[in-house]
């Protein structure tokens, strides 16, 4: 079985300015993949040169084994793609949106309207079939959005950062959603994200830095590589405090202005220790498992600009 | 197949736009309308175009239907812009519809548009104390020659918009190319009076020539002197202008 993504050293400029470097990546069919990155890390980017938008410089990248750089018309009748900003005509009804998409896909006729009926069902829409685009709140449109890139019964879903501007709730349902079509459809999916919680759903994540990727794998195997326990401490002369650690206790910590973060199996034991020899240059500390903003940081050295939805 | 049904799909996309849209409707109407009223009947004393036997307002009326048929393309073409980078247009160009069925959508429409627009402008020569009329033969060239102009300025719309990232482009782009073209295509003043090197400019204007059509075929205008050697010149800028924008569209 061909894979839903094989990258292979993707490069791409803008300008002088690298916005991609030498990126790599492979995903199976069925794959649940997440891009996470803060702005200007290279995500777009790179959703733009899958979708067909941009040519990367450099690399190759094969989308369900068709090259983009020759097979680019295949790709398209197997991808279905969510933009960040709303690609429907708010002039348009729902049902006339969904019917402009079809015959942009090349269907028509019975075979169209039955899609269409059958779409609307699906996500719920039949109420709002002739209802303007523009009357509709944003947590419908973004589900006519998944209608109408659903239409013409692609392969592969790649998504855009699809639940900026929306609602917390209206996000959970919309996440719900795509996890029932994705099981149902077995399709594969790629989405972009600067949210670790929403990144934390999918079963590959990417973290992209500056254009280049630098981790892939499983969240779960991410994590657990940073070790079982990450201990993190405020303290305002952090390089002291870390020296001494390092020194008297044999760890390894990291320093990133006030604070210090390591990873280490005690946990709360060592929580309690530290505290009983430097409480009183200490702010705060906290032990946890890792999250993915731990990997974020171990793998970048820096604080995650993103941020968290809620 | 699937160039002839996106294609149809864009066109049909843009009809709706317009009658979804009537506030474009009046504003395509009504200036040209003010204009015509205003600057027609402002000259009407003092102008009498040389070479011609129509008072200066008949004179001015095929002048001001260009100007409908370019205000109409300049309003079709408007929306690519910002349809391109936030919109409906980012759907079509990941979409395996070839792009000739985008330059396609967009001209057919225009120019679709720009001859309904301009038949209604037709209905003014109803009005007794003009001394224009039309033929039928007549109406049916004026037509043709009303889609024939539509197809080409609705083209270079899309030429001027396609490569531009904001609107302000735009309208700079437009008031130094389509305007002049306007003005100097004898909408305005005729051919006859002017200087050497106006009337040069003014021969190779592909809007002189479709002017030139439009004012023939209306009864109580004299024919265009070279009226075949007007469809070739147009046929052949059409042409070209279409080679141009499929290039410019599959390129980025």
């Amino acid at each position: 079985m061909q894979n839903f993504l094989d990258i292979h050293a993707l490069d791409f400029n803008y300008g002088e300015r690298a916005a991609l470097r030498q990126v790599s990546m492979q995903a199976p069919q069925g794959a649940f993949v997440a891009l996470l990155g803060p702005n200007g890390s290279g995500k777009t980017t790179l959703f733009h040169i899958l979708s067909g938008m941009r040519q990367a410089a450099a690399g190759s990248a094969d989308i369900f084994g068709h090259p983009i750089s020759r097979e680019s018309q295949q790709i398209r009748r197997k991808l279905g793609i969510v933009f960040q900003s709303p690609s429907l005509d708010d002039k348009l009804s729902v049902k006339e949106n969904l019917r402009h998409h079809g015959h942009l896909y090349g269907l028509w006729g019975g075979t169209l309207r039955q899609r269409i009926d059958a779409n609307l069902k699906r996500f719920d829409l039949e109420a709002r079939g002739r209802d303007r685009i523009g009357t509709l709140s944003g947590g419908l449109q973004r589900r006519v959005e998944l209608a109408r890139a659903l239409l013409h019964m692609p392969s592969g879903l790649l998504l855009d950062e699809p639940t900026t501007g929306l609602d917390p709730s209206v996000r959970l349902d919309f996440w719900a959603l795509l996890e029932q079509i994705r099981r149902e459809q077995e399709l594969s999916v790629l989405f972009t994200t600067h949210w670790f919680e929403e990144a934390e759903r999918a079963n590959l994540v990417g973290i992209l830095d500056g254009g280049r990727l630098v981790a892939f794998g499983e969240p779960k195997a991410l994590k657990s590589a940073l070790g079982t326990e990450i201990v993190t401490i405020t303290a305002s002369h952090a390089d002291k405090l870390a020296a001494e650690l390092s020194e008297r206790l044999n760890l390894r910590p990291g320093v990133k202005g006030n604070c210090i973060r390591f990873g280490d199996e005690r946990g709360p034991e060592l929580v309690a220790d530290i505290m009983t020899h430097y409480g009183t240059c200490i702010e705060t500390i906290t032990a946890g498992r890792p999250t993915l903003e731990d990997v974020y940081i171990h793998h970048t050295g820096k604080p995650f600009a993103g941020g968290s939805p809620s | 197949m699937n160039l002839l049904l996106s294609s149809f799909t864009l066109v049909h996309r843009e009809i709706t736009h317009f009658y979804r849209d009537r506030a474009r409707l009046i504003g395509v109407l009504l200036q040209p309308l003010l204009f015509w009223l205003l600057i027609g009947t402002g000259l009407n004393a003092s102008f009498q175009p040389a070479g011609n036997e129509n008072s200066y307002i008949e004179y001015f009326f095929p002048g001001i239907l260009l100007m409908v048929i370019m205000f109409t393309a300049i309003f079709s073409t408007f929306s690519i812009i910002e349809d391109r980078r936030a919109g409906f247009m980012q759907g079509v160009l990941v979409s395996p519809a070839p792009r000739a069925a985008v330059v396609l959508g967009k001209v057919v429409g225009g120019a679709l548009l720009g001859m309904l627009q301009g038949s209604l402008f037709l209905l003014l020569l109803l009005l007794p104390m003009l001394s224009l009329s039309l033929t039928f033969g007549g109406l049916l060239q004026m037509l043709l020659w009303m889609l024939i102009t539509g197809f080409l300025l609705t083209t270079l719309g899309v030429l001027m918009a396609w490569p531009m990232s904001s609107t302000h482009g735009y309208h700079s782009l437009m008031s130094v190319l389509l305007l002049p073209m306007w003005i100097f295509s004898g909408a305005a003043f005729p051919m006859t009076g002017a200087p050497m090197w106006l009337r040069l400019i003014m021969q190779i204007n592909p809007l002189s020539h479709a002017l030139a059509l439009m004012r023939g075929s209306l009864a109580g205008h004299s024919a265009p002197p070279h009226a075949a050697m007007s469809i070739l010149f147009l046929l052949v800028c059409l042409t070209g202008a279409f080679i141009a924008a499929l290039w410019l569209v599959r390129r980025r």
